[in-house]
């Protein structure tokens, strides 16, 4: 269990390491973007376009990170009123759905969109678009990861890590 | 049976199950969509289509106005914006019976316009003014109450995340509209829960102190100003037509960032990344639901359930003002329930086409819906703003929901003329030619 837990930190060190750079570059871009549209009236799409995907890029690592902090958005009023061996079998049937859906949509439809949107270009950088999609089994892998681990620290009675509350 | 009538039930009954399971909200809707399209669609299709959607959902330009506003605002909060803007509040609002409480209101308005976080207004201004109001004689119910109710019109005063959410849900929507059409109802509200305030305020005999001389009013004045100029630049310049709501955003972000490194000095450089990542984690959180509830829309739209329950709601009765009342209660309920981002991702395909079959404009339907789940987030039992602002006024829920009542009153009063005068929303961005 220790040896998992210890990947995850590290996962999560380097996702949030990560997702601040490309935050910090998409700032940069951005404004480059606004200065070359007002102080040379020359509208960048090339910007335009690398702001959209690094954008994308960085929510869905970002999406990631926050099921390894085990935080997402969820109605936990009624669920908070379960105590008990059914708490956990909750909790893990959540985790088993998380991971399902990750690896069922994320990862195996991801794959097979990526493979074929390879021949793709991207309108202005010209970049085949598989490479821009690449990065949804990438976040799906990850949560698949993330969702096993806390159902297996739910089980072993560890807390999750960094669980908020 | 009939498919958009299976699927509807396969989505609905899937989504409520995991959703009071306690499953994280975006999960819930992606795997309720999926098992609601197998009826209809092959799997390996539903999944591609599915993995294409999540990826199309969140790769939107507009969209990028989310991290950047998240990011702007979470820099004004470290910094000393709030104090600033609450002497300005005090300013104007001083001399009126239960001065400290209006000076929260006009507060909460002000710092909403710039932060658009109804939690982050409740937890700035609350921590703040509710020392001083307690010094005052103020009881703590009172205050928290005003502080509480008062939060939420920074959601409905632009910048707010959730109108751009809504202009990309509703297909397109013009930002710069939704913001303008924001305005009157947000400071409708405001007045009217002042109302409440002056009327609570004059039976407990508050009253005013503090008077300012000519020069203070000067420095308050003063001081007050790089904050305001941000409204004025950003919000001005995306509703002036100046620049998209995403370039505004990347201009906030500058600004504040200059503002707080190097004029107010609040912000250390060493301490940007945690305020990037704190930011990132918002965005993650907001931009995934975004994401996964595209394959809603998506099923939702293949498999025609939207007609289905505009039949449905036509079928109870045929007058716009029955169906729009459905809707608010309907709304109502769901806000104290869900967050806003969910609950706008989810409804606004269910009930905007029937909306606009009635004759509600696109960006009318927008206001209404935000206006309802902002009154959610100060309900029981999950209003996250309700939750900070009675954290910060030292006081508890039990004892707040009694002042509170009135000021739901007052706030459900404003929501019906937001519903029934079209004009409210849409005066203001159609004299800026949004709206023909």
């Amino acid at each position: 269990m220790s040896v998992l837990n210890k990947i995850h930190d590290v996962i999560m060190k380097v996702l949030g390491v990560s997702t601040v750079v490309i935050f910090a570059f998409m700032t940069v871009v951005g404004t480059y973007q606004i200065v070359t549209r007002y102080a040379f009236n020359r509208p960048s799409t090339v910007s335009e376009e690398l702001l959209t995907y690094s954008f994308a890029w960085m929510a869905l690592l970002a999406s990631a990170y926050v099921f390894g902090k085990n935080d997402h958005m969820r109605m936990s009023f009624l669920a908070d009123k379960v105590k008990g061996n059914a708490k956990i079998a909750m909790e893990i049937l959540i985790q088993f759905f998380c991971f399902a859906f990750a690896a069922v949509v994320m990862v195996y439809g991801g794959v097979s969109i990526t493979k074929l949107t390879m021949t793709q270009v991207t309108a202005s950088l010209q970049i085949p678009m598989g490479y821009v999609y690449f990065m949804v089994p990438v976040s799906g892998i990850l949560i698949m990861y993330f969702s096993l681990l806390n159902a297996l620290n739910t089980l072993t009675g560890h807390e999750n890590r960094q669980e908020v509350q | 049976m009939d498919i958009a009538l299976l699927s509807a039930l396969i989505i609905f009954s899937v989504l409520l199950v995991m959703l009071l399971m306690g499953a994280p909200i975006a999960v819930s809707l992606g795997v309720s969509s999926i098992l609601a399209i197998l009826p209809i669609l092959n799997t390996e299709a539903a999944v591609v289509t599915g993995a294409q959607r999540i990826f199309s959902g969140i790769s939107v330009f507009s969209l990028l106005a989310i991290p950047f506003f998240v990011l702007a605002g979470n820099i004004m909060n470290k910094g000393g914006i709030a104090i600033r803007l609450i002497n300005l509040a005090k300013l104007l609002t001083g001399r009126i019976p239960g001065g400290l409480a209006h000076t929260n209101a006009v507060a909460n308005m002000l710092f909403g316009s710039i932060s658009g976080s109804g939690t982050a207004a409740a937890s700035a201004m609350g921590s703040i003014i509710g020392p001083i109001e307690a010094e005052e004689g103020y009881d703590p119910e009172f205050s928290a109450a005003c502080n509480i109710a008062t939060a939420p019109t920074g959601l409905l005063i632009p910048p707010s995340n959730v109108m751009i959410t809504y202009s990309l849900v509703s297909g397109g929507t013009s930002v710069a509209a939704l913001f303008m059409a924001g305005y009157i109802p947000g400071i409708l509200w405001g007045l009217a829960c002042m109302v409440v305030a002056y009327v609570f305020a004059k039976k407990k005999g508050y009253r005013s102190t503090q008077t300012f001389t000519g020069k203070q009013k000067l420095v308050v004045l003063w001081q007050a100003i790089p904050s305001l100029l941000l409204i004025l630049i950003v919000i001005g310049g995306i509703i002036g037509g100046i620049f998209t709501a995403t370039e505004g955003s990347v201009v906030a972000v500058v600004y504040t960032l200059i503002l707080s490194l190097f004029c107010y000095r609040t912000i250390k450089v060493s301490e940007l990344p945690q305020i990037f990542l704190d930011s990132a984690e918002m965005t993650g959180i907001i931009i995934f639901l975004i994401g996964v509830s595209s394959i809603m829309s998506w099923v939702m739209a293949f498999t025609g359930i939207p007609t289905l329950v505009a039949n449905a709601l036509l079928g109870v009765s045929n007058s716009k003002v029955v169906i729009f009342l459905i809707i608010n209660l309907v709304l109502l309920v769901v806000g104290t329930f869900m967050d806003m981002t969910p609950a706008t991702l989810i409804f606004t395909p269910i009930f905007l086409p029937i909306c606009q079959q009635l004759g509600m404009n696109i960006v009318h339907f927008g206001i209404m819906l935000i206006f309802n789940l902002c009154i959610g987030t100060i309900t029981p039992p999950v209003g996250t703003t309700l939750f900070v602002g009675v954290k910060v006024g030292n006081t508890t829920i039990e004892k707040v929901i009694r002042p509170l009542l009135w000021y739901f009153l007052a706030i459900f009063i404003v929501l019906l003329m937001v519903t029934y005068i079209p004009g409210l929303s849409l005066w203001l961005p159609g004299l800026m030619g949004y709206i023909k």
